[in-house]
C-alpha cells in the first residue's frame, strides 16, 4: 500500500511537470488528417510586388509550405479573387475590409475597417461540427485597412505589417494551434525573428494529428514499443530530454505527460 | 484499482486545462485602450444569447449589467454586446481567439464602440477586459486579466514604446504583473478606477 500511495505521489508530481514541459495550447478542433487545400488569390494586382520584391500570392505560399511535411497545404491560385467571407467549403485566403457578416448598426456595410475594430490584423473564421469537432471550412480574413508587407515593422511602430510572418501563424490556427508559452515558437503571441514552427509548434501539431506512420507509444521511432520508450518518455516528462513528436501519439490528448507514460506501459504490457 | 486512481486523477488534472486560440491583433497600450474606448465601465454579466445571421454567421450577444461608468456614457443601467462566433442550430463558428466573457463574470470592460457591432467589441480584444475578484486575503475586489494573471499597477508609455509592438499576448503594455516571487499587494478596483479617472483628468 505503501508503494502504491508512493507512485501516486510521484505521478502526482510527474504530472505537474508535465504542463511545464508542454507550452502549445490546441483550439479543440481538428481536419481529418494532417492535410487541406487552401485558395488564395489577392484582391487587385496581386503580382504587385512588396518593397521585399514579392508577391502576396508568393508570399502566403511560401507560408504553407513551413509547415510541411508535418502538416500538408495545398495552395491554389484560382482566377478569381477569393473572398474569405464566402460560405462555399473552401478555405479561402484574403484581403477584406471586415470580418464577414458583421452590419454594425443594422442599416448596412460599416465605414472600411470599423467593423474590425482598430486593433484586429486579421482573423481566422472556423466553421466546425459541434458534436466530432471537425473542421467543415476555415477562411483567413487579413484587415485591408491595415497596411501590410514583408518585413517587420520598425522597432516602436505598428507597420507595416509582416503578411507572411502572420500568415504562417494563421494557417497555425487553421490547422488547430492555439498560442503557445515557448518564446522561441511561431505560436508565440508576439512577433519575433521566428519565421517557421519550432520544435514546439510541431509537438502541438503532433499531439492533434499523431506522426505520421508512427506505431502508438513507439517514442524512440524503433518501430517496437518496449521499455526504452517508456524510458524515453518518462525523461522527455522530467524534462531532460526533447521529443522527437512520436510519444504524444500514444493518447493524443494534447501533450506528453504522464498519461502517455501509463499509456506506453499499457502497450507494453499488452504486447 | 490502483491504475484506476491513477488515471481518475489525471483525468481531473487534464480537466483543469483550457484550450484557447488568439487572431492577430495588435498589442495596445493603457493609455491607447483609455483614449480611443468610448465606453468604460465596470459590470457583470447577466445574459448570453447566440443568434444565427445569414448562412455561418453566428454571434454570441452578452448583456451587462453597469455598476459604474468611468468613461463614456450609456442611457441604460445594461448593455448588450456582441462577439463574432458561437454555436447554434448544430453549427458552430470559431473566431480564433474570441474570449467571449461569461455568464456571473464581474469585470472592467474597455468597449470600443458600443453603436457598433465588431468582431469583438473589446479594444484590443483580451487586453480590453480586466477581470474583477475578491482577494481571499484582504476581502478587497482586485483587477486580474482574463487569463487569472495578478496585477499590481498600471503604468501610462508612449503609444510608440518598443514594448508596444506586434501581436497582442493578451495583456496591454503598461500592465504591471506580479511576479510568482513578489508579495507587492494587488491592484484593488478601486485604485484602478481611480488612476485611470485621474488620467483622463489629465487630459481634459
Amino acid at each position: 500500500m505503501n508503494i502504491k500511495i508512493a507512485c501516486l505521489f510521484l505521478f502526482s508530481n510527474l504530472s505537474l511537470l508535465s504542463q511545464a514541459v508542454q507550452s502549445y495550447e490546441l483550439t479543440g478542433v481538428k481536419w481529418p488528417t494532417a492535410t487541406t487545400t487552401i485558395e488564395v488569390q489577392f484582391t487587385g494586382d496581386p503580382d504587385t510586388p512588396t518593397s521585399a520584391g514579392i508577391n502576396w500570392n508568393a508570399a502566403l505560399a511560401t507560408a504553407a509550405t513551413r509547415w510541411s511535411p508535418n502538416f500538408i497545404f495545398t495552395v491554389n491560385h484560382p482566377v478569381a479573387t477569393t473572398d474569405p467571407c464566402t460560405n462555399n467549403g473552401q478555405n479561402d485566403v484574403g484581403f477584406h475590409p471586415n470580418p464577414c457578416g458583421i452590419d454594425p448598426d443594422g442599416s448596412g456595410p460599416a465605414s472600411p475597417g470599423d467593423n474590425f475594430g482598430s486593433t484586429t490584423l486579421g482573423v481566422t473564421l472556423t466553421s466546425y461540427n459541434p458534436v466530432t469537432d471537425l473542421i467543415i471550412e476555415s477562411d483567413i480574413v487579413f484587415n485591408s485597412n491595415k497596411n501590410w508587407n514583408i518585413a517587420d515593422p520598425p522597432a516602436g511602430k505598428f507597420s507595416p505589417h509582416d503578411i507572411r510572418r502572420v500568415a504562417v501563424h494563421e494557417l497555425g490556427h487553421l490547422i488547430g494551434l492555439g498560442h503557445s508559452a515557448a518564446t522561441g515558437a511561431i505560436m508565440y503571441p508576439t512577433i519575433g525573428d521566428t519565421e517557421n514552427p519550432e520544435t514546439d509548434d510541431l509537438a502541438g501539431l503532433a499531439a492533434i494529428y499523431g506522426a505520421t506512420g508512427a506505431t502508438p507509444g513507439d517514442e524512440d521511432g524503433d518501430n517496437i514499443v518496449n521499455i526504452q520508450d517508456v524510458i524515453a518518455i518518462i525523461n522527455i516528462v522530467l524534462g531532460s530530454a526533447s521529443a522527437q513528436g512520436f510519444g504524444e501519439n500514444c493518447n493524443a490528448n494534447g501533450g506528453i505527460d504522464i498519461q502517455d507514460v501509463i499509456c506506453t506501459i499499457n502497450v507494453v504490457l499488452n504486447n | 484499482m490502483f491504475k484506476l486512481m491513477i488515471i481518475n486523477l489525471f483525468i481531473g488534472l487534464a480537466l483543469l486545462s483550457q484550450s484557447m486560440a488568439f487572431a492577430a491583433v495588435a498589442k495596445v497600450n493603457i493609455d491607447q485602450m483609455l483614449a480611443v474606448s468610448a465606453l468604460v465601465i465596470q459590470g457583470s454579466v447577466i445574459g448570453q444569447r447566440v443568434e444565427q445571421g445569414d448562412g455561418r454567421n453566428i454571434h454570441t450577444i452578452i448583456t451587462l449589467e453597469i455598476s459604474d461608468t468611468v468613461k463614456g456614457s450609456w442611457h441604460q443601467p445594461t448593455i448588450d454586446i456582441s462577439f463574432l462566433g458561437g454555436s447554434i442550430n448544430g453549427l458552430a463558428l470559431s473566431v480564433g481567439g474570441q474570449h467571449i466573457p461569461e455568464l456571473g463574470q464581474e469585470g472592467v470592460f474597455f468597449i470600443e464602440n458600443p453603436l457598433q457591432n465588431q468582431v469583438n467589441p473589446l479594444f484590443g480584444w483580451e487586453q480590453g477586459l480586466f477581470v474583477v475578484e475578491t482577494d481571499a486575503n484582504s476581502g478587497e475586489k482586485v483587477i486580474t486579466t482574463t487569463s487569472k494573471q495578478h496585477i499590481t499597477g498600471i503604468e501610462f508609455l508612449p503609444a510608440d514604446s518598443s514594448q508596444t509592438r506586434g501581436l497582442s499576448d493578451g495583456v496591454a503594455t503598461g500592465i504591471i504583473l506580479q511576479h510568482a516571487s513578489e508579495l507587492k499587494a494587488l491592484y484593488t478596483l478601486t485604485k484602478f478606477k481611480a488612476d485611470l479617472r485621474a488620467r483622463l483628468a489629465e487630459g481634459e
